[in-house]
């Protein structure tokens, strides 16, 4: 196992903010971390990074405990953070320093990254007109998205084997959605481990093979996400037709979920049922336009799962 | 131990360059270095302003003299040696009060270059009283330069009109020191010596004070104001990812250590070259003008060494718990009631240490010096000075040292344990009972 998180508590006085936290990576890929808001994920993040102590439990790396002064791990954390009056390449050179990364290799890593983030007219101001230097731009004059690029070179320049994403793509445009996806994807290419936390279920599903779901601080699911979904079998029909369809689906007893003008969201028992309820439709001459059967998305899973505990 | 403090070098030179960059050191640090580099040549203007005779214009003095012992030469001899060519009239002696006040009328009216000085006796004291024109070109500060000069000179007549000679003068003006001895049933004689300090003493143990604690004060509040742009900025968090808690506090405080040390040994290079420069061209030694002599005396390098060593351990230990009292609160609007722990320690230092200074002036050494030379909130404050007046001997210092860093010592101790909750923490502001609780 090359992270193993080994049963994390941590309580503030009375309130156990994370109860008994485990899971583990074997090999590279990309773990979720997903709860409502307030479950424990940034907690922990913390944890995990070696931020906060854990009041039990341990998490190690690669057989020994975990220590961020020793491990090349990056970190791109939820609330972003770059001091706001300094230039960005001093930050990101100190950044690189702490990591252990020499100043040489620095540079070239901010000018890669700078180059793929469209960054590079802000780390590297051209020079103006009639002026000997160029002045160096600080955090303060970039918009939100720019920071959070430089905020995601931060964390890619030590070229980290261990590499946390807390709520990576919240606050960004299309166009920097789907840049910091490819980023993510060659991170993924390149064997790396990942630890993402994120409320956009579609992006956990795009990237992630296991997650764990946290609630009030503890886990209340987790494991691989396939095995998850195929463990709640293939249940959510999805039926569009000529025709009124209604009188069929009454008398099969099925469970309209979600009625729409151009089709039925329907729940089954089973594989089974749904074949039959195909076979009347097509006994009955109705003209069938869509007929899917999948697995609840991670989005049902995840409000079914939380949704009671979120309400209490 | 090590692995608490790996990275402190990077954090150090980081903040060191940063702060030696910004602006607001820049400019604060020119603006002092102008005001250090005028100091002594315009002292010096303005002492030779003082004493500056070529547009003296009083050339006649009328002497009214009830006591007899005015002599014309003689303070005429003594007016001249202070750049004044006056003829004195001695004829007033005599005047009845219409005749004074027509030569009133005439100095003030029509001899506005000459003035005219009453000399009286009663009830044991004699009143120099000098009246001058207000209309004419007599300048306040000529007068009252003029005042001293005549004050000296009738010192001078009164000696002579007595007969006392040098010896007797000598003997007359020496100061008078008390002692009280006392002996034992054994018969061993002890004597009570005058050990309270001068007041030239007392004013410069008073500003050194007051330099130790603006040094310690700027210091804490750079290390906390740097603590709290990071918490806000959340820039800690990544900085976490890589070091300790503690290697950033100590990396911070010995990066503002150096930049107010660079500040201060770079303000007294550029006093000393102007006041070198200044001596060099007026002969006068600037310096020699606001110390005393004494003082001046003592100012040996291991004096100075000892001092700035004590000056810099007060820095650590202020700008620590300063950095501790930052990693309290989360925002920046919150940072002043935040420092409240820091201001009132150095407060209490800085009190103690008046406190022991008044004291030494009035009773000399005594158990409440000792103690705040010993205790490590007052000792960075005053044992600097106590040094070089000769207040603090060798085994003080020796104990202020050691008791100083042990101080430290347990507040690196105690930082390095609640920092690391500290330092994520977010939220309203931790009090000291909370801050206690976290490190059980």
């Amino acid at each position: 196992m090359a992270l193993i998180v080994d049963g994390l508590v941590k309580k503030y006085g009375e309130k156990t903010v994370v109860d008994h936290l485990s899971f583990s990576m074997e090999k590279p890929g990309v773990y979720a971390l997903l709860g409502t808001n307030g479950a424990g994920k940034t907690t922990s993040i913390r944890i995990i990074l070696g931020m906060l102590a854990s009041d039990e439990g341990k998490v190690t790396w690669k057989g020994a405990p975990l220590d961020p002064v020793s491990a090349n791990i990056g970190y791109l954390a939820e609330e972003r953070g770059l001091y706001p009056k300094y230039s960005l390449l001093d930050q990101l050179l100190y950044f690189a320093k702490l990591k252990k990364v020499g100043k040489k290799e620095a540079m070239e890593r901010i000018k890669y990254w700078a180059e793929r983030l469209e960054v590079t007219e802000y780390i590297f101001p051209p020079a103006t007109k009639g002026k000997r230097k160029s002045k160096a731009n600080r955090a303060d004059q970039l918009s939100k998205g720019n920071q959070q690029k430089i905020q995601l070179m931060a964390a890619l320049i030590s070229d980290p084997e261990l590499l946390v994403l807390d709520e990576p793509l919240s606050g960004l445009d299309p166009v920097n959605t789907d840049l910091f996806k490819s980023i993510i994807r060659e991170e993924i290419g390149k064997n790396k481990f990942l630890i993402m936390s994120s409320h956009q279920m579609p992006v956990i599903e795009e990237f992630c093979s296991d997650i764990t779901i946290l609630t009030r601080g503890k886990s209340v699911l987790t494991g691989n996400l396939n095995e998850i979904k195929k463990s709640y079998g293939r249940v959510n029909l999805f039926v569009k037709c000529e025709g009124d369809i209604e009188r069929y689906i009454n008398q099969f007893g099925l469970k309209i979920e979600n009625r729409t003008p151009e089709e039925y969201h329907l729940k089954v028992q089973d594989e089974a049922q749904a074949m039959a309820f195909l076979g009347r439709l097509v006994q009955e001459q109705v003209t069938v336009i869509r007929f899917e059967l999948r697995e609840p998305s991670l989005h049902e899973i995840f409000v079914e799962k939380v949704g009671g505990a979120h309400e209490e | 131990m090590k692995n608490r403090l790996s990275g402190w070098k990077d954090v150090f030179s980081f903040t060191l360059t940063q702060t030696l960059k910004s602006k607001a050191f820049i400019a604060s640090f020119i603006i002092m270095a102008l005001l250090a580099l005028v100091a002594s040549p315009v002292m010096s203007m303005l002492s030779a302003t003082d004493g500056e005779n070529e547009n003296y214009t009083i050339t006649k003095m009328y002497v009214y003299d009830e006591t007899g012992y005015f002599d014309a030469d003689t303070v005429s001899g003594m007016l001249k040696a202070g750049g004044w060519s006056v003829a004195v009239d001695m004829g007033g002696a005599a005047m009845g009060s219409e005749a004074y006040e027509a030569l009133c009328a005439r100095v003030d009216e029509t001899e506005t270059s000459a003035v005219l000085l009453s000399v009286t006796a009663a009830l044991g004291s004699v009143e120099l009283f000098l009246e001058y024109s207000g209309n004419g070109e007599i300048e306040k500060s000529e007068i009252t330069a003029f005042e001293e000069v005549l004050y000296a000179a009738f010192e001078e007549c009164r000696y002579n009109a007595l007969g006392v000679d040098d010896p007797q003068r000598e003997l007359l003006s020496a100061q008078i020191e008390t002692s009280i001895a006392y002996a034992d049933f054994d018969g061993n004689v002890s004597t009570d010596e005058d050990t309270s300090i001068s007041g030239f003493e007392y004013g410069f143990l008073y500003a050194l004070l007051f330099v130790g604690m603006m040094i310690c004060m700027m210091a804490g509040t750079q290390v906390a104001t740097s603590v709290v742009v990071e918490k806000s900025s959340k820039v800690v968090e990544y900085l976490l990812t890589s070091i300790k808690p503690l290697a950033i506090i100590v990396g911070k405080v010995l990066a503002m250590l150096c930049v107010v040390m660079t500040e201060v040994v770079g303000l007294i290079v550029v006093f000393a070259v102007s006041n070198a420069i200044t001596g060099h061209r007026t002969g006068e030694n600037m310096l020699a003008q606001i110390v005393s002599p004494e003082i001046l005396s003592q100012l040996n390098p291991l004096n100075i060494v000892l001092g700035l060593l004590f000056i810099a351990l007060g820095m650590v230990f202020y700008a620590t718990l300063a950095g501790l009292a930052g990693a309290t609160v989360s925002r920046m609007e919150e940072m002043g009631e935040g420092l409240t722990m820091f201001t009132i320690s150095m407060l209490v230092g800085l009190y103690i240490g008046i406190g022991a200074a008044s004291s030494l002036l009035s009773a000399g050494d005594n158990p409440f010096a000792v103690f705040a030379m010993l205790f490590p909130l007052s000792s960075p404050f005053l044992v600097p000075g106590a040094i070089v007046i000769g207040k603090a001997p060798v085994w003080i210092v020796a104990v202020a040292f050691v008791l100083l860093v042990a101080l430290i010592a347990l507040l690196f101790w105690f930082v390095a344990r609640v920092y690391e909750a500290l330092i994520v923490y977010n939220g309203n502001r931790i009090g000291i009972k909370q801050l206690f609780k976290m490190k059980s």
